[in-house]
């Protein structure tokens, strides 16, 4: 398609110098003679071809050397398996069975006749002796058979049948043959003849045996031979068909020493008494050297030491003296004890089940009874009264519960008999307010119900004396409290807060109060030395400047001493403050807020910062569940708002008790 | 000294003399000086395999005759 541009090597040598790169090397293959000649180490150009060319030939001298290699691999193969070769026919070098005969023959053929006669000759001699063995042979064997085959040659053979059967066949004979056995087992064994008839019918024996379907196990079954067996189904009866005999020489049964031994022994086994049995008459009555008799239980002795037990439980002031009821047990005793001991061993001796269980009874409540205290006594004296007064309340038919002003008064009495003093409400204000400015506060509203700001004295000192007016205890015509409301001050609003549970008061409060108050001392203390600090070095500057040592140095050595003093008042400062610190004890609280102002606790302050660690926070159910539980809690406090805390919630368990609903009007 | 093939198959090819260890670069300048091309605007490629100029002919396995496919960019 396109022609193509070439340049020629010198125009491109001259185009590479230009470029800079080095001239083309361009080789010249050496001539093959020159090649030939050289019978050295042939010498490549440092070219491309030149590469080449020496790879053609390393290439061309590997491929030499292998077919070398592969050619006397090849010799050595076939030098090998010639050898083999050789070997495997060396055996059948020599005659073969075919060859003499052919040999003799083609000689016979070949030789001539006279020779064939005399070996003729040989032959038939040898043909001869040959028919005389073999008839020598056979007469023997004849000999052999014709021989008769007597009960001698059975003697010694085992018959794999029990003596007795064969006995029992009749009179007739048994035809018995060989046993079919495998060459391990004949090998083991030996011969053993059977009787094919003898067989079958014992098989059929056990067959219909089989077919009987006789339970497994019977306990009322006599063991055989008197031993009992276990799980006797179960075992192999290869012993009982073991019963074989050996044949003696005599070929008849009638000889058998061991047969006739064994119907020896049967017939004695079952021999009958010819004498007529004697009527026996059964007694009615048993025995008596054959009943064991079992010693009865000496029952009485032990029942009545039972009984002196029961006794002793029931008079404890017996054994030992019981202080305040002694007197009482004095008077039961005599009375009971042997009227009950009499009345036992005389009626009651053989109903041990019902004594026992009285005894049980009795002691439960002899437990049960309290020794009785003189105080006790009373108190109980006056339950019963105040019981007996609430009777007579209840009897004036007066349905449900009601609560009326005397229960008022009652549970607002209670409430006063615990001292209340206004806390500050929790949050810690940054500024301290010294304890006696506080208490100035809360008499101040107390007295006016104003929050008296302007009031508040300016001065830190402590000489303000607080009169004491406690509050005036006004009992109301109804003996409710007024209601509380905050209009008081904080004081009363702290006070209606606690009073409503709103506010609980901390039980380690004097504690943290007095805390707080050393803090606040301390606080008071820095302030004044810092202020004291101030003014001294205000005072020593002044000093200065009247002594006029400011007047005799220059305005650099003025600074200069000021820097000084400076640097030793702040030293001074410094070591006044740390002693300071030596006593100073920092209350740590770690206060965790949710996103609506509420305190948390531990648990939940961890859960809202794990959330926010991992910007993961709970699921909209649970979400809701909080958002709800806390709507809960602000509509609970809400709602205590309506009703003082504790003797609301007192009210509230009564109506519980006596399961009535009830509304407090207000 | 080997022979390489360009052809862009748009009319121009052109046999060059070089040797195996020359660049790519090397190469490259010696087809623009053939064919009258900046030897920066040369592309060479092989099916999709754009060669680079700081490697060597016979690291890319270029020999005598082999032919190289060449585009402009």
């Amino acid at each position: 398609m396109a022609n193509e541009s070439e340049l020629s090597i010198e125009e491109t040598n001259k185009l590479r110098i230009s470029l800079g790169l080095k001239p083309l090397k361009v080789d010249n293959p050496p001539s093959t003679a020159a090649d030939a000649d050289s019978k050295g180490p042939k010498v490549y150009d440092d070219t491309t071809e030149g590469r080449e060319r020496q790879a053609v030939d390393n290439w061309k001298a590997h491929e030499a050397a292998a077919a070398k290699d592969e050619a006397r691999r090849r010799r050595a193969e076939e030098i090998r398996r010639a050898r083999e070769q050789a070997q495997r026919f060396r055996k059948l070098e020599g005659k073969g069975l075919a060859d003499d005969d052919e040999d003799e023959d083609m000689q016979d053929a070949g030789a001539d006749a006279a020779t064939w006669l005399k070996k003729q000759k040989k032959r038939q001699r040898k043909m001869a002796e040959k028919l005389a063995r073999q008839k020598e042979e056979e007469l023997e064997r004849e000999a052999r058979e014709r021989r008769e085959y007597t009960e001698k040659d059975l003697a010694g053979v085992k018959v794999g049948h029990d003596l007795t059967d064969i006995g029992d066949f009749g009179g007739d004979e048994v035809v018995l043959t060989l046993k079919d056995t495998t060459i391990d087992e004949n090998e083991a064994e030996g011969d053993e003849l059977i009787s094919t008839d003898l067989a079958e019918r014992e098989r059929l024996k056990e067959r219909l045996e089989l077919k009987k379907k006789k339970p497994a196990y019977n306990p009322y079954e006599e063991a055989e031979g008197g031993e009992s067996r276990i799980l006797a189904q179960y075992d192999d009866d290869d012993d009982k068909k073991k019963k074989r005999f050996v044949l003696d020489g005599t070929g008849s049964l009638a000889n058998n020493e061991t047969y006739r031994q064994e119907v020896a022994e049967k017939l004695k086994a079952t021999a009958i008494t010819l004498d007529i049995p004697k009527p026996e008459v059964t007694s009615d009555y048993i025995d008596p050297s054959t009943i064991k008799v079992k010693k009865p239980k000496k029952k009485k002795a032990k029942s009545m030491r039972k009984r002196g037990d029961e006794e002793d439980a029931l008079n404890p002031s017996a054994g030992t003296p019981n202080g305040d009821n002694d007197e009482m047990d004095i008077d039961q005793k005599p009375a009971v004890i042997p009227r009950k001991r009499i009345a036992e061993d005389s009626s009651f001796i053989d109903d041990d089940d019902l004594q026992s269980a009285l005894a049980r009874q009795r002691r439960t409540a002899l437990k049960k009874r309290k020794i009785l205290r003189p105080d006790e006594i009373a108190r109980q004296l006056r339950e019963e009264t105040e019981n007996g007064m609430e009777d007579d309340a209840a009897e004036d038919g007066e349905p449900g519960l009601v609560i009326d002003e005397t229960t008022e008064f009652v549970s607002n009495l209670r409430e006063r008999t615990s001292p209340k003093r206004p806390t500050r409400p929790r949050s810690v204000s940054a500024a301290p307010i010294p304890e006696a400015d506080k208490m100035q506060d809360v008499k101040g509203e107390d007295e006016d119900g104003d929050i008296a700001m302007g009031e508040r004295p300016r001065s830190r000192s402590i000489s303000v004396k607080p009169e004491f007016s406690p509050p005036p205890d006004v009992p109301t015509t109804t003996g409710l409290d007024e209601e509380a409301t905050i209009t008081g001050g904080v004081g009363a609003t702290v006070a209606m807060l606690t009073k409503r549970g709103l506010l609980s008061r901390d039980p380690s409060a004097s504690e943290k109060l007095l805390l707080e108050r050393e803090r606040n001392l301390f606080l008071l203390n820095k302030r004044e030395s810092e202020m004291l600090s101030t003014k001294r070095a205000k005072d020593a500057r002044a000093h200065d400047r009247e002594s006029g040592k400011f007047d005799r140095m220059s305005a650099r050595e003025r600074e200069e001493h000021a820097r000084r003093e400076n640097k030793h008042r702040d030293f001074v400062e410094a070591r006044q403050m740390a002693e300071r610190f030596k006593d100073y004890k920092p209350n740590v609280e770690l206060h965790y807020t949710d996103e609506f102002g509420r305190e948390m606790s531990q648990k939940e302050a961890f859960k809202y910062l794990s959330h926010q660690f991992h910007g993961k926070g709970s699921g909209k159910l649970k979400t809701e569940k909080r958002l709800k539980k806390i709507e809960d809690e602000k509509k609970r406090e809400a709602a205590s708002h309506l009703g003082t805390g504790e003797s609301g919630s007192a009210v509230q368990t009564a109506a519980k008790k006596s399961k009535q609903a009830g509304v407090r009007l207000m | 000294m080997i022979e390489v093939i360009c052809n862009d198959r748009l009319g121009k090819k052109v046999r060059v003399k070089c040797e195996p260890d020359d660049t790519i670069g090397d190469f490259k300048k010696l087809v623009a000086a053939q064919i009258g091309t900046a030897p920066e605007k040369i592309v060479l490629k092989k099916w999709y395999s754009t060669f680079k100029d700081h490697i060597t002919l016979a690291d890319y396995e270029i020999g005598n005759g082999s032919s190289l496919e060449m585009y402009y960019s």
